[in-house]
């Protein structure tokens, strides 16, 4: 089964490569017609992916994030899902090759440092923990999602008023479909981080952990979690400028990445 | 006698050669291509296609009399148009025919460079020459290789990338905006031609739903009702600006209708919804100032024209990959062609040796059993065929390597193939 894992992880970043390729191709060539294609391709990567998961996690009997190279390969894989998912909803795939280049990087990572051993902590075992992760992770992935459209929104928007039309001008989807993509990345975001932590109270009540809101790292990510809402609260009854909200997005991403930093992983 | 020629001959009026009332004279519908081609493919025996746009009318013939001149075919066109005395087009043949047609279809012969409608005109006359009557092979493929031309050059290059009148730029930059525009209302402030021709490029995009506000009720109901949209005063404009997604300033106005602070409140009123607001006014009509507030994307005139302007350079330069795509295209034409010139050698060699074998057949046929006759029919087939393996090969690879006329010649002469004939 070993073996079994080892090829994986040379498969992994091939087929994240290749669909990059695929993307860079739809992001370049006018007239392009990769999409057929690429609605094939992609779920087939993420279904050999997920599987990757299932073995890993049986071979080991346990959820399969212990580690930081198997944390980064979750960010790979959450990150292209939801970014399929908006893909799919807008039907555009212009801003693909920015998530797979991202996904690539995260599971080249994962590949290369990939431990092959059964130490874990003994919380990964707890399937609830499992479903707590795994929302949390696609939770982060989606805002990152989101505040990464608000970049583009706001190189697109700067471009458009100072009438510079140069590739961003050319290749990016409209602004209006950019506005669109980061709210539903932010929202679903929003949503699914909601879900996780709300799950991770009720694992810390059923394994009986003593739960401090005074701990830094829990006080921080409830924060930004109560920031965002707040922030799509506003956006959505008293109105913001887009440009507005792709900057408050994008600043808001950047404090989460910052306490999340500050406090190393999700994990610990 | 006069020969018919193997190759395509064009008479060419176009806007490089003829002026625009001799053109307009000669301007063919549908209707009167589709009566005049029978007529032309009687009168010089050989495959006709009319290309009829504003900006040109040719005529191209395959299997034409060798010698046929505009002198010759002007009577035949005369039965259909008034030919003006004085004017000729430009004659093209063979190679030089089929380069210009696909030139054609990827509008580097296009009055506006990179134009996409002409595409659509080309496979209108690929149309016309599968539906009329009497078979027509080789204008058929010459139609079939022109739209792969065409096509080829609209997506290897960036030749009709970009818009390149005022109001399409217009619609670009709306596009970059909105993408689609469907559910996006246009107001059009002013009711003259330049928010008509404005109307028109944003209908042609998608858009539907479209607000007039005009000075003057006539001329604002009269375009309002002309886009199925609805009117309003120029005194409910900020009213009219609450709603609409994009705005087109074209009136004679000497003072600005649109000012900062009425933007400010229109911007509060729609939630900050973006606006795209296009001043083509001389005066401005909208507050320089007013592309200042966030959520307001304000475009004039000269800002339209430098887009026109790039997007033209840009489509300029394209032009030496588009004429490499037409050259590769037409060297594939050319291989077509001569392989057509050696099917009917290599279809009467063949006939030739069939009729031989058939002829020692029946020598024998009362002389052997069914059997052995049998034997003899897959024998002398098996023969035949051995036999003309290595000229057919030579023909066919002739064909691909640049044949010359003598070798057919030659090929047909040795088995006295032209006697059968």
């Amino acid at each position: 089964m070993l073996t079994v894992l080892q090829t994986f992880d040379i498969i992994l970043p091939v087929l994240y490569a290749a669909n990059l390729a695929l993307y860079v191709r739809h992001f370049v060539r006018e007239g392009d017609d990769s999409d057929s294609l690429r609605r094939v391709t992609v779920p087939l990567m993420l279904v050999v992916h997920g599987a990757y998961f299932v073995i890993r996690g049986s071979e080991f009997s346990y959820f399969p994030l212990g580690s930081k190279p198997e944390f980064f390969s979750w960010l790979a894989y959450s990150l292209v899902l939801v970014y399929a998912a908006v893909e799919r909803q807008l039907k555009q795939g212009r801003t693909g090759m920015f998530f797979l280049a991202i996904a690539l990087f995260f599971q080249t990572g994962a590949s290369v440092f990939m431990e092959y051993s059964a130490k874990h902590a003994l919380l990964l075992e707890n399937p609830v923990y499992a479903i707590h992760v795994i929302f949390t992770v696609l939770g982060v992935t989606a805002l990152s999602v989101g505040a990464l459209y608000s970049v583009m929104y706001a190189i697109l928007s700067r471009q458009l008023k100072k009438r510079e039309m140069g590739l961003f001008f050319k290749k990016l989807p409209p602004l209006a479909l950019l506005d669109r993509s980061s709210k539903i990345g932010t929202v679903a975001g929003i949503a699914l981080l909601g879900f996780g932590l709300g799950v991770g109270y009720a694992v810390a009540w059923e394994v009986d952990a003593f739960v401090s809101f005074g701990d830094p790292k829990l006080l921080a990510t409830n924060v930004v979690w109560v920031g965002y809402v707040l922030g799509a609260l506003w956006v959505k009854f008293k109105g913001l400028p887009s440009l507005k909200v792709a900057w408050l997005t994008i600043f808001w991403f950047l404090v989460f990445l910052g306490s999340a930093g500050a406090n190393h992983s999700f994990l610990q | 006698m006069m020969s018919n020629s193997r190759d395509i001959s064009l008479f060419s009026f176009s806007h490089r050669n003829t002026p625009l009332e001799v053109r307009d004279r000669l301007v063919f519908s549908r209707e009167e291509t589709d009566a005049f081609v029978p007529i032309a493919r009687g009168s010089v025996a050989s495959e006709v296609a009319v290309l009829s746009t504003c900006n040109r009318t040719e005529f191209y013939l395959f299997g034409a009399p060798e010698n046929l001149d505009w002198t010759s075919f002007a009577p035949v066109v005369g039965q259909a148009k008034e030919i003006v005395q004085g004017v000729s087009p430009t004659v093209f043949r063979g190679r030089e025919a089929a380069r210009h047609l696909f030139r054609v279809a990827a509008s580097i012969e296009s009055l506006a460079l990179g134009e996409d409608q002409i595409l659509a005109q080309v496979k209108e006359v690929h149309r016309q020459v599968l539906e009329s009557s009497g078979k027509s092979p080789v204008l058929d493929r010459l139609c079939q290789f022109a739209i792969r031309a065409g096509k080829r050059v609209r997506t290897e290059t960036a030749l009709c990338d970009g818009a390149v009148s005022i109001s399409s730029a217009a619609v670009t930059l709306a596009k970059r905006i909105f993408g689609d525009f469907r559910p996006l209302e246009i107001a059009l402030i002013g009711a003259g031609e330049t928010n008509e021709s404005a109307a028109e490029n944003f209908r042609a995009a998608g858009a539907s739903r479209f607000v007039v506000v005009n000075r003057s009720p006539e001329r604002g109901q009269a375009l309002a009702e002309k886009f199925a949209g609805r009117y309003a005063p120029l005194e409910d404009l900020e009213k009219v600006l609450k709603t609409a997604d994009v705005a087109v300033f074209a009136t004679g106005s000497p003072t600005h209708l649109a000012t900062r602070d009425m933007m400010k409140r229109v911007m509060k009123a729609r939630s900050f919804q973006s606006i795209f607001m296009i001043d083509i006014s001389n005066p401005r009509n909208v507050a320089p100032e007013v592309g200042d507030v966030s959520g307001v994307f304000l475009f004039n005139i000269d800002d339209l024209e430098q887009v026109v302007r790039d997007n033209l350079r840009e489509r300029q330069a394209e032009i030496p990959k588009a004429e490499a795509i037409i050259e590769e295209v037409l060297d594939e034409w050319v291989a077509w062609m001569q392989s057509m010139q050696v099917l009917p050698t290599i279809g009467d060699l063949a006939k030739f040796f069939e009729a031989i074998r058939q002829q020692e057949i029946e020598k024998h046929r009362g002389k052997l059993s069914d059997e052995e006759l049998a034997t003899m029919e897959a024998f002398s087939k098996g023969m035949v065929k051995k036999l003309l393996h290595n000229p057919i090969t030579f023909l066919r690879n002739a064909a691909d390597q640049g044949l010359r006329p003598d070798d057919l010649h030659t090929v047909r002469n040795l088995f006295k193939l032209d006697d059968d004939q």
